[in-house]
């Protein structure tokens, strides 16, 4: 009967895509699926998980080949147990899977994340990359305590730490010019007196 | 590994050159510029990043222009890099060093600008890289694989001020500018529809079976996947069988001639800076489209063999634009159909300028690395067809109608749709 159903399970494998969610688990789930076949539920998964997904890509962030597509999956499923879970990977990564991790923190802008990455970002013995990584991802979560850090690593850090520092806070001064703007259009085009649209035209 | 600071650059030579030349001496007349020779100052240093076939034509017009000199390619692939090294020197006598890293073309402080003609994976990251090196870019299209590296393209070629051109080169093309004219001018009176040839939509293929890794000095195979998810080696997607594979290319063929023809309907239509506000897959060689102000973007089945119903003989990527007086469609082979005859009296175009050619882009981008000003297909422009392009591909995807925010960006409730606008790349590829 197990492998009826495994049949039955691989025999939908054939196409590219999965419909749903506990299809996806149940591949992730299945030890004869293939890499590809566990790559794609991530993909899916990235698509409609939930954080019934999480605790399943999880485990796959230290898997060699599927570690890219379990970090892209928890990168876009919006509940917050997949941001915790990517923190409680900074600890157990390293390498090219901690800077991924890391990165996507960054993408997420997981506050939570803060203390973490600016701990990596500020220790001497943190490998370069890594600590590039952390100084990117810390300016794009962008709160006050996130961009101290940068601005300290801008201040404090060696060559190599200062010019990753003044990338991030550029590119986050540009974020802010950005939402700026946005506010300003809004008020242009709000139903309000002439000399409050000409201040937003400023 | 060459330390790329230990090299000269280009001003270095210039700066002692100068110092050199306190003493009275002999200039030759090239070197200032007289005799039909560029004079140094006026040069374009040029560098290359993954050119394969394409990518040579694009370079051959950079090398008809008298500026432009060639002095490096960087690929992962060794042949192809010795390739473009006896390319360069067979038809422009310019000795160009091939290189694998990509960074060792974008860290030489004597390079203005790069022509990156990667597979569609690198196509804005190595953009990306660049423009923060301070180089301007010319890329190959699509120049995005997703919704969010658009987005970041423009923000990125914004932030650090560079000349950026995406390789849809038919804005630069009689043809299709003539048409985009009559359109602008009111020629076929108001605009009401837009149409955009494509391929047929498919599906991604499965992985490639696997196959012994070649020595890294003959194809780096973690360099040429760059942000691109892992998947095991197989040699056919070194040789240009990466397309239709997930995560290598983008947009299940809807931007492979869409990143074309979508760009040139954004400008018929007179809607860069904005996209459609409704996504809608008819089928697998239809999506329908309509903007804010009620103009439709219809994207619909061309191809190589003239499939779909397009007038005769207009070539690949066809395009049309239809107003409430008229209509007016243009092909890759020069040539234009129209409403009326009468719709092009005293206009003139080349009907030898084909679409595929990029000599008048490439020019045009070459203005603009000297004066500062963005060319036509700059990195805003590219950022709204290329979102266009995407959000239409999306639709046929999950196969559902669904409406887009040009504010924001980002499908109206459907959160589905809205995780497919990026995926993660793979580290430690990051901007």
């Amino acid at each position: 009967m197990k492998h009826i159903l495994l049949l039955i399970v691989l025999a939908g494998l054939a196409s590219v895509t999965f419909a749903d969610q506990s299809s996806a688990l149940k591949v992730l789930a299945t030890s004869d699926a293939t890499i590809e076949q566990k790559a794609n539920a991530c993909d899916d998964l990235g698509r409609v998980g939930t954080a019934d997904a999480v605790p399943v890509l999880a485990d796959l962030l230290a898997d060699k080949h599927l570690h890219d597509y379990a970090r892209d999956a928890l990168e876009r499923i919006p509940d917050p147990a997949a941001g915790k879970a990517l923190v409680n990977a900074l600890s157990e990564l390293k390498g090219a899977q901690l800077t991924g991790v890391i990165i996507t923190l960054g993408d997420r802008a997981a506050a939570p994340a803060v203390p973490a990455l600016s701990k990596l970002a500020q220790k001497k013995d943190t490998a370069p990359q890594v600590r590039a990584a952390a100084i990117t991802s810390l300016a794009q979560i962008g709160d006050d305590q996130s961009m101290n850090t940068v601005l300290s690593v801008l201040e404090n850090g060696d060559a190599q730490a200062k010019s990753a520092a003044a990338q991030a806070t550029l590119a986050a001064a540009a974020r802010l010019e950005r939402a700026a703007l946005r506010l300003k259009q809004k008020v242009a085009a709000a139903d309000v007196a002439e000399h409050l649209k000409a201040a937003a035209a400023q | 590994m060459k330390n790329p600071s230990q090299k000269k650059s280009r001003r270095t030579v210039l700066k002692t050159t100068a110092a050199a030349i306190a003493m009275p001496m002999i200039i030759p007349a090239s070197a200032l510029g007289r005799d039909g020779a560029v004079a140094p100052s006026n040069r374009i240093v040029l560098g290359g990043v993954g050119l394969g076939g394409r990518g040579r034509k694009v370079l051959s017009c950079f090398l008809k222009q008298p500026e432009v000199q060639f002095v490096t390619v960087a690929d992962p692939q060794k042949e192809r890099r010795e390739i473009v090294q006896r390319y360069t020197k067979k038809v422009a006598d310019q000795d160009c060093e091939p290189v694998q890293d990509m960074y060792e073309v974008f860290e030489r402080d004597d390079i203005d600008a790069v022509l990156i003609a990667t597979g569609d994976r690198w196509h804005a990251m190595a953009s990306m890289i660049a423009a923060k090196h301070g180089k301007d870019v010319y890329s190959e299209k699509p120049c995005s694989m997703t919704i969010r590296e658009a987005q970041e393209l423009d923000d990125t070629m914004r932030l650090y001020g560079r000349v950026f051109q995406a390789g849809t080169q038919r804005r630069s093309v009689e043809n299709f500018a003539l048409a985009a004219k009559l359109a602008h001018t009111g020629k076929l009176g108001n605009i009401t529809s837009v149409h955009a040839g494509i391929l047929e939509l498919t599906e991604d293929l499965p992985w490639l079976p696997e196959e012994p890794l070649p020595d890294k000095s003959v194809i780096d195979w973690e360099r040429w996947l760059g942000p691109s998810p892992w998947r095991p080696y197989n040699s056919k997607y070194c040789q240009g069988r990466w397309r239709l594979h997930h995560g290598l290319a983008t947009g299940y063929r809807l931007l492979e001639w869409g990143s074309h023809t979508v760009d040139l309907c954004q400008w018929g239509a007179q809607t860069d800076g904005t996209t459609p506000v409704e996504f809608e897959a008819i089928n697998d060689t239809t999506v329908h489209a309509k903007y804010a102000n009620g103009v439709k973007l219809i994207m619909r089945l061309s191809g190589f063999r003239g499939e779909g119903d397009w007038q005769p003989n207009l070539g690949s990527c066809p395009i049309r634009f239809e107003g409430d007086e008229g209509w007016v469609e243009a092909g890759d082979n020069g040539n234009m159909a129209f409403s009326d005859p009468k719709l092009i009296e005293g206009e003139t175009f080349d009907e030898k300028h084909y679409g595929t050619d990029p000599i008048q882009h490439v020019r045009n981008f070459l203005d603009c690395v000297k004066s500062r000003e963005q060319p036509v297909c700059n990195a805003s422009v590219a950022r709204y067809g290329h979102i266009a392009g995407h959000a239409a591909a999306i639709s046929w995807k999950l196969g559902r109608k669904m409406g887009f925010d040009p504010q924001t960006e980002s499908f109206v409730g459907d959160d589905e749709a809205n995780r497919m606008r990026s995926r993660a790349r793979r580290a430690p590829w990051h901007i």
